[in-house]
């Protein structure tokens, strides 16, 4: 984007009207600035006061006034963490529905979408129609019927019921991966055809390498989706040894109580991964999401 | 849901005429397969056990006509609270979201330094889990030895009861809400970030204001953006569950028991599913409805050419 | 489309990224999936015979105390029973209900599990293995066990839980409180008249209405609707009728005194006093709970929390006596008593170590000892709760219980949707106290409703 900045290399001097532009140019940036901290500070609150609790001990935990810096620290919170619950088989159990729910997404929509984009047939974009108009139907329509088809398949003892309608693509993210695959050059397929190459090949060959950036950015949303997820995993998952981080942490509100310190380092600790997975791919991230709200 | 555009890239004279539905729908099959089994079998079923009481436990369905319709509109007042809840959640999120996040897009758009800071700030709520910061959100808004309150205090003020109130219990959700809508803010400032300079410079040249820019050229060029939030922030708040049944449970006094929380508690606590069925195809058409209407008035308004 | 080239640039350089997640998904799915057929071909398989059969229990014992109790009484069930093994799970306490039904949905429920008197309402539903074949079978002495009791473990007159153990409500309250206030700390109230003037003198409110210290009210901890209402002398079942019945009267009664003390303090300030301890339990594991703190004067809770009190309070100076009664009520009892179950869901793996469990539990001299006591509960056979381990108990809690509440207290209602019959009532109750609603037409409401509830249960 262009930006306004006159020229001063030549040391010409500034006119009033000119320093009268730059003073409240300064002014501008300052006052954008205020409001963006003072914003900011109180978006990264909760979390700093999630961290700060998670080394407290327990006593200095129902204290006032109340202390952002711990008066002492308690690290051993995050150890009693992990062993008041069974932290790790959680933790395992996130990461487990949250790969193979991004696999199952990654493969699945990308094979969709191009169904939906680069081959043209009769019927395709009424279908194309129905798609979309499956994103209205609420979860609650179908949590019921579902819940009575897995219990009659016997799959709600297992991640399956989370997993598999992965396999069978979303309607957002096919939205997303069409709208992606329409704007890359036809003439490479059409090339690859005189070439000799079958659908597929085109699909395998020159759809899938070129999608790649949306491809990223499905696995990400879905990531974000699934290590979330509560409602899932709160309605599928009945076994306590199968339940995700979601659900487990809910244990550490015992018969007694909440074990604020404990529970705020084991919310800290389900919520690094996701920092650390955004601090690596932040710029696909960002790009993702902009894709999504992009010219419809 | 959005607007189904003809590609320039993708005009008839580029493409193949193979006509064949056969790879087209090779492509597409798992979707058709999935379609069939996880959203048309769910859609009839749902339908049918609406008009039952059925008995999870011996999955024996017993057909009761229209009586848990005629149960819900004229006798359950959790449905009507629930309904009123849902909609004040809805309509206040999407005012106070929409405001506040095209104004915190707007000032990111103006160029300013460390936007990747800021950026990251305000996208940041997006990343911890729903469950880890709902339980955060408990203990920040505990009304004596809570973050706010505490805060608060030292300055001598007495802080609201905020998740203990029925006063307050709402607009504390909402708030919550609105922390964590960084996603909506990213898109904004990507339509911020779109809109030509050169239409600006040509405006003040004309000698245009800054309110009059904001109305001319902006909001105008902002609305595939505006439009797009609106309709997912919409569809998704009337859904909102998992933040208010771990915070509040509905209550205190039923002041926050939303829809699908409402839902959820005759489904899974009382097991009254076909009870639930019926709120649930109630909801359904609810939000058929509601997007429907929004299609109406702002799909027109909305400016796609730049 | 320069968003989109720009994309594309920076993605394709991130190649890695997905190449990374994709070989590691595959190792993990390897692994996983010869997992998840080598336990599907042992379930396929069955238990070999003579082996040892396995007992599944799901309990929210998670932590501290009760944790290890549960602990020793299981290592103890399988020493005395060689022929099961065992294994226990932690649910979330709260949950555990609402957990168990909707797993014996999908069919894969536990063989055991600890529940309340009001969980064998899931019996209507046909969610429970009915467990009167066994008790005829075992001979089982039923007369055994306290009359109230032994009335909420059956269901359409047959036994579908074995309970361990019985809770009764005490008036907990705090005698250096009441020594500061200048009352006497040995003869605490006990009647409703004398709790609301000793509470009354008990108070410290700030101007702005926050609620610093507490002498009584009745919504805090909770409303505890079954157990004022009992000592309102209501009742909540009719047997003959096999309906819900309220003695509309007393409910209405307890409901104006609901509403005398939000008025006077404040329903929101009430509200807010109770949750800034740590929202539905009061932060009842911290020291700086509000019973250990001197926060609060009076307050009634189950027996359970006797020993708590030792454990978070050990320099409060307290004591217990039953429910303050209505005088002007003539069925005014002390409060209710709650028998802790142990139930066999329906259609489990292993029902017969379901029920050896839930027998063990409830007959065993060793929990009674070991597990009921130090819970600060009743066992709920008269024989185990006459063991001279009772009467040896410090702080006189347990003849109290056992002589004076047990045989007066109105038992908790246990029919089928006596959940929803519970919500309902405080929903109303706290639309008295937020919003001013009649008391009489909530209580209608709250009743009507719970009928259809019955009902629709039946089925």
């Amino acid at each position: 984007m262009a930006v306004l900045r006159p020229a001063l290399a030549n040391g010409r001097t500034l006119s009033d009207e000119e320093r009268k532009y730059f003073l409240v140019r300064r002014a501008k940036t300052i006052l954008t600035h205020s409001v963006l901290i003072i914003f900011g500070i109180t978006f990264m609150l909760p979390f700093v006061w999630m961290v700060s609790s998670s080394l407290k001990p327990n006593v200095d935990i129902f204290e006032l006034p109340v202390r952002l810096i711990p008066k002492t620290y308690r690290l051993e919170n995050y150890v009693d963490a992990t062993n008041a619950i069974p932290f790790w088989q959680y933790l395992w159990n996130s990461t487990y529905y949250t790969v193979f729910a991004t696999i199952g997404s990654v493969l699945s929509n990308t094979f969709i979408a191009y169904g939906f984009s680069r081959v043209r047939w009769r019927g395709r974009n009424v279908l194309f129609i129905i798609v979309i108009a499956t994103m209205m139907l609420p979860f609650q329509v179908r949590m019921i019927p579902l819940y009575v088809l897995f219990a009659k398949l016997g799959w709600l003892n297992s991640f399956l019921p989370l997993i598999v309608p992965n396999f069978f693509g979303n309607a957002f993210y096919i939205f997303l991966m069409r709208q992606f695959m329409m704007t890359l050059p036809r003439e490479l397929d059409d090339a690859a055809r005189i070439d000799g190459a079958s659908e597929w090949g085109i699909f395998w060959r020159i759809a899938v390498p070129l999608s790649k950036p949306a491809i990223l950015t499905v696995a990400i949303f879905e990531i974000i989706h699934t290590w979330h997820d509560f409602v899932g995993p709160l309605v599928y998952l009945r076994h306590p040894t199968k339940y995700t981080l979601s659900i487990g942490l809910r244990l550490y509100f015992t018969q007694y109580g909440a074990e604020w310190g404990l529970l705020m380092a084991a919310a800290a600790m389900f919520t690094i991964p996701m920092v650390i997975f955004f601090f690596f791919a932040q710029r696909s991230f960002i790009e993702g999401i902009t894709l999504t709200g992009l010219k419809g | 849901m959005f607007k189904l555009k003809r590609n320039p890239a993708s005009q008839p004279n580029s493409w193949r005429t193979d006509n064949l539905p056969a790879w087209g729908l090779f492509f597409v099959m798992p979707w058709i397969i999935g379609f069939l089994a996880f959203t048309v079998y769910p859609f009839f079923a749902s339908l049918y056990f609406s008009f039952t009481n059925f008995n999870i436990i011996n999955f024996s369905p017993r057909w009761v006509g229209l009586d848990n319709y005629v149960e819900l509109f004229t006798y359950d007042p959790l449905f009507w609270i629930s309904i009123g809840n849902s909609i004040k959640y809805a309509a206040l999120l999407l005012v106070f979201a929409t405001v506040f996040d095209i104004f915190i897009a707007y000032l990111l758009s103006l160029n300013v330094k460390f936007l990747s800071i800021y950026r990251t700030v305000f996208f940041f709520p997006v990343l911890v889990p729903v469950v880890a910061a709902s339980l955060t959100w408990i203990w920040i808004l505990n009304p004596r030895f809570g973050l706010i309150n505490g805060l608060l205090d030292l300055i001598g003020v007495k802080g609201p009861n905020w998740l203990a109130s029925p006063d307050t219990a709402m607009l504390s959700l909402i708030f919550i809400a609105v922390w964590g809508s960084g996603r909506q803010v990213i898109v904004y400032l990507s339509g911020f970030n779109d809109i030509p300079r050169s239409l600006y410079e040509a405006a003040d040249i004309d000698g245009a204001s800054g309110l009059q820019k904001f109305r001319r050229i902006t909001l105008p060029l902002l609305t595939p953006q505006i439009f797009f939030n609106v309709v997912t922030l919409i569809i998704f708040s009337l859904q909102s569950f998992s933040e208010v049944y771990i915070m509040t449970g509905g209550g205190p006094a039923n002041s926050t028991l939303l829809y699908a929380v409402n839902l959820y508690n005759r489904a899974f606590h009382d097991f009254a599913m076909g009870y639930a069925s019926a709120l649930a195809w109630i909801m359904f058409l609810l939000i058929l409805g509601l997007t429907l209407i929004i299609f109406k008035f702002l799909s027109g308004k909305v400016i796609y050419e730049r | 489309m320069s968003e989109k080239e720009k994309l594309g640039r920076e993605q394709i350089s991130r190649r890695d990224l997905l190449k990374m997640l994709g070989s590691s998904a595959a190792g993990v799915s390897l692994a996983k999936v010869a997992g998840l057929s080598g336990a599907a071909t042992a379930l396929l398989q069955g238990m070999p015979a003579g082996a040892q059969s396995k007992v599944e229990i799901w309990t929210g014992f998670g932590q501290g105390r009760m944790a290890d109790a549960m602990t020793s009484a299981i290592e103890q069930f399988a020493a005395e029973n060689p022929g099961f093994a065992p294994e226990h799970i932690i649910v979330p306490w709260g949950e555990i209900t609402d957990r168990v039904l909707a797993a014996t949905a999908a069919g894969s429920p536990p063989d055991v599990h600890r529940g309340w008197s009001g969980t064998v309402g899931n019996a209507a539903i046909g969610a429970l293995t009915n467990l009167q074949p066994y008790v005829d079978a075992q001979n089982v002495d039923l007369d055994d066990f306290w009359p109230a009791t032994l009335s909420q473990m059956k269901h359409n007159g047959d036994v579908h839980a074995m309970s361990i153990s019985t809770i009764v409500q005490f008036l907990y309250y705090n005698k250096d409180r009441m020594r500061e206030a200048g009352l006497d700390p040995d003869s605490p109230p006990s009647t409703i008249a004398e709790l609301d003037e000793q509470g009354a003198a008990l108070n410290d409110v700030a101007d702005d209405g926050t609620i610093n210290r507490l002498g009584f009210s009745p919504t805090v901890p909770g409303l505890q609707i079954w157990d004022w209402g009992a000592a309102f002398g209501s009742q909540y079942w009719d047997e003959s009728e096999g309906n819900i019945a309220i003695d509309e009267e007393a409910m209405i009664a307890l409901f104006e005194w609901y509403k005398s003390y939000s008025d006077e303090f404040g329903a929101e300030n009430l509200q807010a006093y109770a949750s800034t301890y740590g929202g539905n339990n009061f932060g009842r594991n911290t020291p700086q709970g509000i019973y250990y703190t001197g926060l609060i004067t009076f307050w009634v809770l189950g027996s359970w929390s006797y020993n708590d009190m030792g454990e978070y309070g050990p320099d409060v100076d307290f004591d217990v006596v039953p429910i303050p009664q209505l005088e002007s009520a003539d069925d005014s009892t002390p409060g209710t008593s709650n028998g802790n179950m142990y139930l066999v869901p329906a259609n489990c793996a292993n029902p017969d170590g379901g029920f050896a469990f839930a027998n063990f539990m409830s007959s065993s001299p060793f929990v009674a000892i070991n597990k009921a006591l130090p819970d600060s509960v009743m066992p709920s056979r008269r024989s185990l709760a006459n063991l001279p381990e009772v009467d040896e108990k410090e702080g006189g809690w347990t003849i109290l219980a056992r002589d004076e509440i047990l045989p007066n207290t109105l038992q908790r209602p246990s029919f089928g949707g006596n959940g929803f019959f519970g919500r309902a009532l405080s929903e109303g109750a706290e639309n008295v106290m937020f919003h001013g609603a009649d008391p009489a037409t909530v209580l209608a409401d709250a009743v009507d409703r719970s009928r259809r509830e019955v009902e629709r249960l039946r089925g």
